[in-house]
Protein backbone atom coordinates (compact mmCIF):
# COMPACT_ATOMS: atom_id res chain seq x y z
CA UNK A 1 0.00 0.00 0.00
CA UNK A 2 2.86 2.42 -1.03
CA UNK A 3 0.07 5.26 -1.29
CA UNK A 4 -1.11 4.86 2.06
CA UNK A 5 2.50 4.88 3.67
CA UNK A 6 3.78 7.97 1.37
CA UNK A 7 0.66 10.13 2.51
CA UNK A 8 0.63 9.23 6.56
CA UNK A 9 3.71 10.64 6.98
CA UNK A 10 3.20 13.90 5.16
CA UNK A 11 0.11 14.84 6.91
CA UNK A 12 2.02 13.74 9.68
CA UNK A 13 4.74 16.17 9.53
CA UNK A 14 2.02 18.99 8.32
CA UNK A 15 0.44 17.84 11.40
CA UNK A 16 4.35 18.40 13.34
CA UNK A 17 4.75 21.67 11.76
CA UNK A 18 1.52 23.14 13.23
CA UNK A 19 2.08 22.09 16.46
CA UNK A 20 5.84 23.33 16.91
CA UNK A 21 4.19 26.81 15.14
CA UNK A 22 1.44 26.66 18.18
CA UNK A 23 4.15 25.79 20.56
CA UNK A 24 6.32 28.40 19.90
CA UNK A 25 3.30 31.06 19.56
CA UNK A 26 2.66 30.34 23.35
CA UNK A 27 5.96 30.46 24.49
CA UNK A 28 6.49 33.67 22.95
CA UNK A 29 2.96 34.55 23.86
CA UNK A 30 2.86 36.77 21.17
CA UNK A 31 -0.11 37.02 19.02
CA UNK A 32 -1.27 40.49 17.23
CA UNK A 33 -4.46 40.76 18.89
CA UNK A 34 -3.16 40.54 21.99
CA UNK A 35 -1.41 44.35 21.81
CA UNK A 36 -4.41 45.46 19.60
CA UNK A 37 -6.55 47.25 22.06
CA UNK A 38 -3.52 48.85 22.99
CA UNK A 39 -2.52 49.91 19.71
CA UNK A 40 -5.88 51.07 18.94
CA UNK A 41 -6.13 53.14 22.21
CA UNK A 42 -2.22 54.40 22.03
CA UNK A 43 -3.67 55.58 18.38
CA UNK A 44 -7.47 57.62 19.05
CA UNK A 45 -5.21 58.91 22.27
CA UNK A 46 -2.18 60.27 20.22
CA UNK A 47 -4.83 61.89 17.75
CA UNK A 48 -7.03 63.36 20.41
CA UNK A 49 -3.13 64.76 22.15
CA UNK A 50 -2.67 66.11 18.45
CA UNK A 51 -5.82 67.56 17.99
CA UNK A 52 -5.97 69.36 21.45
CA UNK A 53 -2.05 70.98 20.94
CA UNK A 54 -3.10 72.53 17.70
CA UNK A 55 -5.76 73.99 19.72
CA UNK A 56 -3.82 75.16 22.16
CA UNK A 57 -0.93 76.50 19.55
CA UNK A 58 -3.72 78.69 17.76
CA UNK A 59 -4.44 80.23 20.90
CA UNK A 60 -0.59 81.31 21.21
CA UNK A 61 -1.04 82.53 17.67
CA UNK A 62 -4.21 84.14 17.75
CA UNK A 63 -3.22 85.87 21.07
CA UNK A 64 0.20 86.86 18.99
CA UNK A 65 -1.56 88.66 16.28
CA UNK A 66 -3.73 90.63 18.72
CA UNK A 67 -0.64 91.81 20.55
CA UNK A 68 0.40 93.22 17.29
CA UNK A 69 -2.94 94.42 16.03
CA UNK A 70 -3.23 96.44 19.41
CA UNK A 71 0.25 97.72 18.83
CA UNK A 72 -0.77 98.85 14.99
CA UNK A 73 -3.69 100.66 16.43
CA UNK A 74 -1.52 102.38 18.85
CA UNK A 75 0.44 103.42 16.00
CA UNK A 76 3.84 101.52 17.14
CA UNK A 77 4.02 99.42 14.23
CA UNK A 78 2.23 99.33 10.50
CA UNK A 79 0.50 96.93 8.48
CA UNK A 80 1.81 96.43 4.78
CA UNK A 81 0.90 93.55 2.75
CA UNK A 82 4.03 90.79 2.31
CA UNK A 83 6.28 91.69 -0.91
CA UNK A 84 5.31 89.61 -3.83
CA UNK A 85 1.70 88.88 -2.72
CA UNK A 86 -1.75 90.41 -3.45
CA UNK A 87 -0.78 91.18 -7.05
CA UNK A 88 -3.00 90.06 -9.55
CA UNK A 89 -0.53 87.26 -10.38
CA UNK A 90 0.41 86.09 -7.13
CA UNK A 91 -0.08 82.88 -5.25
CA UNK A 92 -0.93 84.18 -1.97
CA UNK A 93 -2.38 87.53 -0.38
CA UNK A 94 -0.96 88.09 3.22
CA UNK A 95 -0.80 91.19 5.58
CA UNK A 96 3.00 92.03 7.14
CA UNK A 97 3.63 94.06 10.04
CA UNK A 98 6.70 96.34 9.96
CA UNK A 99 8.22 98.06 12.68
CA UNK A 100 10.26 101.84 12.45
CA UNK A 101 13.68 100.33 11.68
CA UNK A 102 11.89 98.46 9.04
CA UNK A 103 12.00 94.93 10.82
CA UNK A 104 9.17 93.17 9.46
CA UNK A 105 7.15 89.97 10.85
CA UNK A 106 3.96 88.01 9.42
CA UNK A 107 0.74 88.82 11.41
CA UNK A 108 -0.44 85.31 10.95
CA UNK A 109 2.57 83.89 11.92
CA UNK A 110 2.33 79.66 12.05
CA UNK A 111 4.40 76.88 13.87
CA UNK A 112 4.76 74.71 11.35
CA UNK A 113 7.42 71.87 12.93
CA UNK A 114 6.22 71.69 15.62
CA UNK A 115 2.51 71.03 14.61
CA UNK A 116 3.88 68.64 12.04
CA UNK A 117 6.08 66.82 14.03
CA UNK A 118 2.96 66.21 16.50
CA UNK A 119 1.15 65.09 13.34
CA UNK A 120 4.01 62.64 12.42
CA UNK A 121 4.00 60.92 15.94
CA UNK A 122 0.33 61.07 15.34
CA UNK A 123 0.67 59.32 11.93
CA UNK A 124 2.88 56.84 13.49
CA UNK A 125 0.66 55.72 15.91
CA UNK A 126 -2.04 55.02 12.83
CA UNK A 127 0.75 53.43 11.44
CA UNK A 128 0.67 50.93 13.92
CA UNK A 129 -2.97 50.76 13.95
CA UNK A 130 -2.65 49.64 10.65
CA UNK A 131 -0.19 46.81 11.29
CA UNK A 132 -2.56 45.30 13.89
CA UNK A 133 -5.73 45.95 11.94
CA UNK A 134 -3.76 43.61 8.60
CA UNK A 135 -5.76 41.28 7.47
CA UNK A 136 -2.85 39.23 6.16
CA UNK A 137 -2.66 36.30 8.10
CA UNK A 138 -6.36 35.47 7.50
CA UNK A 139 -6.11 36.18 3.92
CA UNK A 140 -3.35 33.73 3.57
CA UNK A 141 -5.13 31.03 5.54
CA UNK A 142 -8.06 31.41 3.66
CA UNK A 143 -6.22 31.24 -0.14
CA UNK A 144 -4.16 28.33 1.22
CA UNK A 145 -7.28 26.45 2.47
CA UNK A 146 -8.59 27.51 -1.02
CA UNK A 147 -5.81 26.10 -2.60
CA UNK A 148 -5.75 22.60 -0.64
CA UNK A 149 -9.16 22.53 -2.69
CA UNK A 150 -7.63 22.48 -6.05
CA UNK A 151 -5.05 20.45 -5.11
CA UNK A 152 -7.29 18.10 -4.49
CA UNK A 153 -9.02 18.47 -7.65
CA UNK A 154 -6.09 18.31 -9.29
CA UNK A 155 -4.59 15.41 -8.20
CA UNK A 156 -7.73 13.82 -8.21
CA UNK A 157 -8.32 14.79 -11.90
CA UNK A 158 -4.21 13.75 -12.92
CA UNK A 159 -4.96 9.96 -10.97
CA UNK A 160 -8.16 9.72 -13.85
CA UNK A 161 -5.45 11.34 -16.21
CA UNK A 162 -3.17 8.35 -15.74
CA UNK A 163 -5.80 5.86 -15.94
CA UNK A 164 -5.53 5.00 -11.66
CA UNK A 165 -7.79 4.70 -9.05
CA UNK A 166 -8.45 7.44 -6.74
CA UNK A 167 -5.30 8.94 -5.22
CA UNK A 168 -5.86 8.23 -1.43
CA UNK A 169 -3.67 10.72 -0.41
CA UNK A 170 -6.59 13.47 -1.66
CA UNK A 171 -8.09 12.09 1.34
CA UNK A 172 -5.19 13.95 3.90
CA UNK A 173 -4.55 17.16 1.32
CA UNK A 174 -7.53 19.20 3.02
CA UNK A 175 -6.59 18.83 6.72
CA UNK A 176 -2.69 19.34 6.22
CA UNK A 177 -3.77 22.32 4.45
CA UNK A 178 -6.37 23.53 6.84
CA UNK A 179 -3.15 23.19 9.49
CA UNK A 180 0.00 24.29 6.88
CA UNK A 181 -2.94 27.60 6.73
CA UNK A 182 -3.18 28.11 10.16
CA UNK A 183 0.67 27.75 10.66
CA UNK A 184 1.73 29.85 7.84
CA UNK A 185 -0.83 32.06 8.74
CA UNK A 186 0.16 32.63 12.10
CA UNK A 187 3.70 33.26 11.02
CA UNK A 188 2.47 35.88 9.13
CA UNK A 189 1.08 37.18 12.73
CA UNK A 190 4.35 36.74 14.32
CA UNK A 191 5.83 38.85 11.08
CA UNK A 192 2.96 41.90 12.64
CA UNK A 193 4.35 41.87 16.25
CA UNK A 194 8.03 41.43 14.30
CA UNK A 195 7.04 45.21 13.25
CA UNK A 196 5.28 46.41 16.05
CA UNK A 197 8.38 45.77 18.12
CA UNK A 198 11.06 46.96 15.78
CA UNK A 199 8.61 49.94 15.46
CA UNK A 200 8.09 50.67 18.61
CA UNK A 201 11.82 50.07 19.46
CA UNK A 202 12.43 52.92 16.99
CA UNK A 203 10.30 55.42 17.42
CA UNK A 204 10.31 55.07 21.46
CA UNK A 205 13.67 56.94 21.28
CA UNK A 206 12.36 59.77 19.54
CA UNK A 207 9.21 60.05 21.41
CA UNK A 208 11.11 60.10 24.72
CA UNK A 209 13.45 62.97 23.15
CA UNK A 210 10.47 65.14 21.96
CA UNK A 211 8.74 64.99 25.31
CA UNK A 212 10.44 67.58 27.05
CA UNK A 213 9.72 69.99 23.41
CA UNK A 214 5.94 69.22 23.84
CA UNK A 215 5.63 69.44 27.47
CA UNK A 216 7.55 72.93 27.02
CA UNK A 217 5.36 74.01 23.75
CA UNK A 218 2.12 72.77 26.27
CA UNK A 219 2.95 74.65 28.97
CA UNK A 220 4.10 77.92 26.90
CA UNK A 221 0.15 77.53 24.82
CA UNK A 222 -1.35 77.10 28.49
CA UNK A 223 0.66 80.25 29.97
CA UNK A 224 -0.89 82.37 27.48
CA UNK A 225 -3.87 81.27 27.43
CA UNK A 226 -3.95 81.57 31.68
CA UNK A 227 -2.62 85.04 30.74
CA UNK A 228 -5.61 86.31 28.51
CA UNK A 229 -7.84 84.40 31.97
CA UNK A 230 -5.63 86.16 35.06
CA UNK A 231 -6.19 89.34 33.16
CA UNK A 232 -9.91 89.05 32.83
CA UNK A 233 -10.06 87.90 36.32
CA UNK A 234 -8.11 91.33 37.56
CA UNK A 235 -10.20 93.62 35.10
CA UNK A 236 -13.49 91.80 37.10
CA UNK A 237 -11.93 92.03 39.91
CA UNK A 238 -11.36 95.87 40.02
CA UNK A 239 -14.84 96.57 38.40
CA UNK A 240 -16.36 95.14 41.48
CA UNK A 241 -13.93 96.44 44.01
CA UNK A 242 -15.24 100.10 42.25
CA UNK A 243 -18.50 99.06 43.07
CA UNK A 244 -19.10 96.87 45.84
CA UNK A 245 -22.75 96.71 45.83
CA UNK A 246 -23.57 95.79 42.48
CA UNK A 247 -24.26 92.32 42.27
CA UNK A 248 -23.93 91.47 38.23
CA UNK A 249 -20.44 92.72 38.68
CA UNK A 250 -19.53 90.89 41.48
CA UNK A 251 -21.24 87.56 39.57
CA UNK A 252 -19.30 88.54 36.52
CA UNK A 253 -15.91 88.15 38.84
CA UNK A 254 -16.95 84.45 40.25
CA UNK A 255 -17.73 83.73 36.73
CA UNK A 256 -14.65 84.24 35.61
CA UNK A 257 -12.55 83.12 38.11
CA UNK A 258 -14.60 79.36 38.02
CA UNK A 259 -13.39 79.64 34.19
CA UNK A 260 -9.85 79.98 35.10
CA UNK A 261 -10.39 77.41 37.69
CA UNK A 262 -11.36 75.08 35.10
CA UNK A 263 -8.57 76.17 32.83
CA UNK A 264 -6.26 75.95 35.20
CA UNK A 265 -6.99 72.21 36.21
CA UNK A 266 -6.39 70.97 32.58
CA UNK A 267 -3.36 68.94 32.32
CA UNK A 268 -1.72 69.95 29.17
CA UNK A 269 2.28 69.33 30.29
CA UNK A 270 0.81 65.93 31.42
CA UNK A 271 -0.45 64.79 28.73
CA UNK A 272 2.46 64.72 27.04
CA UNK A 273 4.35 63.00 29.83
CA UNK A 274 1.64 60.40 30.08
CA UNK A 275 2.00 60.07 26.10
CA UNK A 276 6.00 59.20 26.48
CA UNK A 277 5.04 56.53 29.41
CA UNK A 278 2.92 54.39 27.83
CA UNK A 279 4.54 54.27 24.21
CA UNK A 280 7.71 53.12 27.09
CA UNK A 281 5.81 50.77 28.63
CA UNK A 282 4.24 49.85 25.29
CA UNK A 283 7.70 49.20 23.69
CA UNK A 284 9.07 47.24 26.42
CA UNK A 285 6.26 44.93 27.02
CA UNK A 286 6.37 44.28 23.02
CA UNK A 287 10.69 43.69 23.87
CA UNK A 288 8.92 41.03 26.23
CA UNK A 289 10.68 43.76 28.86
CA UNK A 290 8.99 43.16 32.52
CA UNK A 291 6.36 45.24 31.33
CA UNK A 292 3.36 42.83 30.51
CA UNK A 293 0.47 43.97 27.87
CA UNK A 294 -1.96 44.72 30.70
CA UNK A 295 0.41 47.47 32.31
CA UNK A 296 1.06 48.87 29.21
CA UNK A 297 -2.74 48.81 28.62
CA UNK A 298 -3.22 50.38 32.16
CA UNK A 299 -0.13 53.34 31.35
CA UNK A 300 -2.30 53.90 27.51
CA UNK A 301 -5.50 54.20 29.64
CA UNK A 302 -4.47 56.67 31.65
CA UNK A 303 -2.62 58.69 28.67
CA UNK A 304 -6.03 58.33 27.15
CA UNK A 305 -7.78 59.81 29.84
CA UNK A 306 -5.87 63.09 29.97
CA UNK A 307 -5.85 63.37 26.11
CA UNK A 308 -9.54 62.90 26.32
CA UNK A 309 -10.15 65.42 29.43
CA UNK A 310 -7.84 68.32 27.90
CA UNK A 311 -9.13 67.74 24.20
CA UNK A 312 -12.96 68.19 26.06
CA UNK A 313 -11.75 71.15 28.02
CA UNK A 314 -10.21 73.21 25.07
CA UNK A 315 -12.88 72.38 22.66
CA UNK A 316 -15.24 73.45 26.09
CA UNK A 317 -12.90 77.05 26.34
CA UNK A 318 -13.13 77.15 22.73
CA UNK A 319 -17.57 77.10 22.76
CA UNK A 320 -17.27 79.38 25.65
CA UNK A 321 -15.16 81.87 24.05
CA UNK A 322 -17.44 82.24 21.01
CA UNK A 323 -20.25 82.45 22.80
CA UNK A 324 -18.62 85.41 24.89
CA UNK A 325 -17.38 86.99 21.83
CA UNK A 326 -20.89 86.86 20.04
CA UNK A 327 -22.67 88.02 23.03
CA UNK A 328 -19.85 91.10 23.26
CA UNK A 329 -20.78 91.79 19.95
CA UNK A 330 -24.86 91.98 20.02
CA UNK B 1 17.21 65.91 23.94
CA UNK B 2 20.48 68.07 23.09
CA UNK B 3 21.50 70.77 21.54
CA UNK B 4 20.02 73.90 20.49
CA UNK B 5 16.30 72.64 22.00
CA UNK B 6 17.37 71.99 25.45
CA UNK B 7 18.87 75.64 26.03
CA UNK B 8 15.49 77.27 24.46
CA UNK B 9 13.63 75.08 27.15
CA UNK B 10 16.05 75.93 29.92
CA UNK B 11 15.75 80.15 29.34
CA UNK B 12 12.17 80.09 28.67
CA UNK B 13 11.44 77.98 32.54
CA UNK B 14 14.31 80.62 33.97
CA UNK B 15 12.40 83.59 32.40
CA UNK B 16 9.09 82.02 33.46
CA UNK B 17 10.09 81.64 36.97
CA UNK B 18 11.06 85.20 37.35
CA UNK B 19 7.63 86.53 35.52
CA UNK B 20 5.75 84.26 38.09
CA UNK B 21 7.58 85.32 41.11
CA UNK B 22 7.03 89.38 40.18
CA UNK B 23 3.53 88.48 39.19
CA UNK B 24 2.83 86.79 43.03
CA UNK B 25 4.79 89.98 44.37
CA UNK B 26 2.75 91.98 42.24
CA UNK B 27 -0.94 90.61 43.22
CA UNK B 28 0.36 90.75 47.14
CA UNK B 29 1.62 94.09 46.96
CA UNK B 30 -1.88 94.79 45.65
CA UNK B 31 -3.92 92.53 47.82
CA UNK B 32 -2.70 94.43 51.09
CA UNK B 33 -3.43 98.11 49.76
CA UNK B 34 -7.07 97.23 49.36
CA UNK B 35 -7.59 94.98 52.58
CA UNK B 36 -5.69 97.73 54.57
CA UNK B 37 -8.39 100.41 53.26
CA UNK B 38 -11.35 97.84 53.51
CA UNK B 39 -9.74 96.89 57.60
CA UNK B 40 -9.64 100.35 57.98
CA UNK B 41 -13.29 100.86 56.54
CA UNK B 42 -12.34 103.91 54.28
CA UNK B 43 -11.90 104.38 50.80
CA UNK B 44 -8.54 103.79 49.61
CA UNK B 45 -6.38 107.24 50.08
CA UNK B 46 -4.86 109.05 46.97
CA UNK B 47 -1.30 107.84 47.40
CA UNK B 48 -2.64 104.13 47.48
CA UNK B 49 -5.13 104.26 44.69
CA UNK B 50 -2.03 105.64 42.79
CA UNK B 51 0.24 102.89 43.92
CA UNK B 52 -2.98 100.72 43.66
CA UNK B 53 -3.06 101.33 39.48
CA UNK B 54 1.01 101.66 39.43
CA UNK B 55 0.47 98.14 40.43
CA UNK B 56 -2.19 96.73 38.38
CA UNK B 57 -0.64 98.15 35.14
CA UNK B 58 2.42 96.33 36.30
CA UNK B 59 0.59 93.41 36.88
CA UNK B 60 -1.11 93.69 32.87
CA UNK B 61 2.46 94.42 31.48
CA UNK B 62 3.49 91.10 33.61
CA UNK B 63 0.91 88.96 32.23
CA UNK B 64 1.60 90.00 28.53
CA UNK B 65 5.34 89.22 29.19
CA UNK B 66 3.88 85.61 29.55
CA UNK B 67 2.26 85.97 26.66
CA UNK B 68 5.32 87.30 24.84
CA UNK B 69 7.50 84.56 26.48
CA UNK B 70 5.28 81.53 24.94
CA UNK B 71 4.76 82.97 21.88
CA UNK B 72 9.15 83.47 21.69
CA UNK B 73 9.76 80.00 23.12
CA UNK B 74 7.69 78.11 20.32
CA UNK B 75 8.66 80.17 17.69
CA UNK B 76 12.37 79.37 18.77
CA UNK B 77 11.39 75.68 20.00
CA UNK B 78 9.90 75.27 16.51
CA UNK B 79 12.89 76.56 14.19
CA UNK B 80 15.57 74.51 16.37
CA UNK B 81 17.74 71.95 14.75
CA UNK B 82 16.92 69.59 17.29
CA UNK B 83 12.50 69.39 16.30
CA UNK B 84 13.76 69.38 12.37
CA UNK B 85 15.71 66.04 13.60
CA UNK B 86 13.31 64.37 15.53
CA UNK B 87 10.78 65.09 12.45
CA UNK B 88 13.39 63.02 10.19
CA UNK B 89 14.13 60.23 12.63
CA UNK B 90 10.06 59.66 13.09
CA UNK B 91 9.52 59.90 9.29
CA UNK B 92 11.99 57.42 9.16
CA UNK B 93 10.36 54.90 11.68
CA UNK B 94 6.98 55.52 9.92
CA UNK B 95 8.77 54.49 6.12
CA UNK B 96 9.56 51.53 7.98
CA UNK B 97 6.35 50.76 9.05
CA UNK B 98 5.11 51.49 5.79
CA UNK B 99 7.91 49.29 4.58
CA UNK B 100 6.71 46.33 6.90
CA UNK B 101 2.96 46.53 6.09
CA UNK B 102 3.46 46.43 2.15
CA UNK B 103 5.41 43.43 2.74
CA UNK B 104 2.67 41.77 4.72
CA UNK B 105 0.31 42.54 1.89
CA UNK B 106 2.85 41.15 -0.52
CA UNK B 107 2.67 37.80 1.48
CA UNK B 108 -1.15 37.68 1.09
CA UNK B 109 -1.20 38.78 -2.35
CA UNK B 110 1.64 35.70 -2.94
CA UNK B 111 -1.18 33.07 -1.40
CA UNK B 112 -3.91 34.50 -3.09
CA UNK B 113 -2.22 33.67 -6.61
CA UNK B 114 -0.87 30.69 -5.84
CA UNK B 115 -4.36 29.50 -4.69
CA UNK B 116 -5.47 31.38 -8.25
CA UNK B 117 -2.84 29.56 -10.20
CA UNK B 118 -3.45 26.01 -8.61
CA UNK B 119 -7.60 26.58 -9.30
CA UNK B 120 -6.71 27.03 -12.80
CA UNK B 121 -4.70 24.05 -12.95
CA UNK B 122 -7.58 21.93 -11.71
CA UNK B 123 -9.79 23.34 -13.89
CA UNK B 124 -7.79 23.07 -16.57
CA UNK B 125 -6.53 18.82 -15.82
CA UNK B 126 -10.22 18.43 -14.84
CA UNK B 127 -11.50 19.40 -18.39
CA UNK B 128 -8.27 17.01 -20.06
CA UNK B 129 -9.63 13.95 -17.55
CA UNK B 130 -13.02 14.71 -19.65
CA UNK B 131 -11.11 14.10 -22.76
CA UNK B 132 -9.72 11.08 -21.46
CA UNK B 133 -13.08 9.38 -19.80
Amino acid sequence: MPTTRSSAPWAAAAQRLGCVVALGLIAAGCSVNTYKPAIDRFGTATQQAREAYTKMEATVLAAHAEDLRQQMLRGDLRATLKPGTCNVRSERCEIMVVDRSGKSQPLHDQFDNINALMGDIADYAANLRAIVASDAPQQVTASVGAAAGSIKALSANIAKIKGAGADKNAAFIEPAANIIGWAVGEFVNLLQVDALRKATARANPVIQEALPILQESAIAASSVANAGFAKRVADLREAYRRAPGDRAALDRFEKEVRDFDTALRATSPAVFDAMATAHGDLTDALAGKNVSVADAYAAIEQFAAKAEALYKLIAALEAAAKASKKQNTR
Amino acid sequence: MSGDAKEIIAIARDTRTHLSTLELTLSSDIEAIEQDAFAANRPMTKAETTRHDQLRAMLAETRDAFVALGFVTLQALNNSDTVKRLRADIADANQQIQADLARLKKIAKFAEVTARILEGLAKLTGTLAGFVA
